[in-house]
């Protein structure tokens, strides 16, 4: 039996609910920011099977290119949120997001 | 069941298991290694969807540059040992129901909506690369350039947030000034009490003795 393309979209929503799951309970910020990159692996996963089966209209292969501008998006995202994070540690000698709560109401 | 077929399922068993590491693992840098092997776990089905132009990128970025820089980003923040504890907050069971909901949700709009989008013809694997090439350069130049410039602008951001800013700086010197001011003087005190002990006679360091 060939992986269709339902099999690729299965894989890509079960990614996808995992990662949306880390982002809730994860307390790290870098633990959010490892379950935003799961997020963003599972839609690249969906562009790319979407563009393999032929579901493009006339450029089928648009998908795959969104998949790539998705992963260089997600290294751009990496490396601010990373530096944000470490001037977060500097200033507050945490990254926990339960102590980061100057802007509760 | 093809080749194909058992890759899918390979990869796609060693895609979940690290996904689910990666959300799961308490040890952040073990997250990071996770994500290496979701990147390359990732980078293995695209290649079975036979783009080998995703497959290189996919394995470059997530399976080596992201988990990089997220390991050196654990080695500099130190987390205490009751963040360490415990990994996930309070409200973790409304955050499995979100997990769920959200992976429901997703599965639900393909079942129904498979079969609505438009087809059109698959090109051969020999020219996907030189295809896809055409596209980024031809119909998506502008979103391109944009993503250049988005990935530019990070790194200048990222240079510029990572610095310290004048005030830090002068706290920091301070506090080392101060630092050194202190070892100054306890070695100075240790000097003093060297000397006042040498400099005693030998009978009265022998009365103290008694």
């Amino acid at each position: 039996m060939d992986a269709g393309l339902g099999h690729f979209v299965a894989l890509s929503a079960l990614l996808f609910a995992a990662g949306a799951f880390g982002m809730t309970a994860r307390r790290s910020l870098l633990g959010v920011l490892l379950s935003a990159q799961v997020m963003l692996t599972a839609s690249a996963i969906a562009l790319a099977a979407f563009a393999r089966f032929g579901y493009g209209g006339t450029h089928p292969l648009s998908g795959a290119v969104f998949a790539l501008f998705v992963v260089a998006g997600g290294a751009a995202e990496v490396i601010v949120a990373t530096a944000l994070l470490l001037l977060v540690h500097r200033r507050r000698d945490t990254v926990d997001s339960d102590a980061l709560d100057d802007l509760r109401g | 069941m093809t080749v194909n077929g058992v890759a899918f399922y390979a990869f796609a068993a060693v895609a979940g298991l690290a996904a689910l590491a990666v959300v799961g693992l308490p040890s952040l840098r073990h997250a990071a290694y996770a994500l290496a092997a979701l990147g390359a776990a990732t980078a293995l089905l695209f290649l079975t969807l036979g783009n080998e132009l995703l497959f290189a990128a996919e394995l470059l970025i997530y399976g080596l540059a992201v988990p990089a820089v997220v390991l050196t980003a654990t080695t500099l923040i130190t987390t205490k040992k009751t963040e360490r504890d415990r990994a996930f907050t309070a409200w973790w069971p409304i955050a499995v129901l979100v997990g769920l909901g959200t992976g429901a949700l997703l599965l639900g709009v393909a079942a129904v909506s498979t079969g609505a989008w438009s087809h059109g013809t698959y090109p051969s694997d020999a020219t996907v690369t030189q295809r896809m090439g055409a596209l980024i350069f031809g119909t998506y130049a502008l979103p391109f350039a944009t993503s250049a410039v988005l990935l530019l602008t990070a790194l200048v951001g990222a240079v510029v947030t990572g610095r310290r800013d004048d005030l830090e700086a002068e706290l920091e010197a301070a506090e080392r000034g101060r630092r050194q001011r202190e070892e100054r003087m306890r070695r100075r005190r240790e000097d003093r009490e060297r000397a006042r002990r040498a400099a005693r006679p030998a009978a009265v360091a022998e009365g103290e003795g008694q």
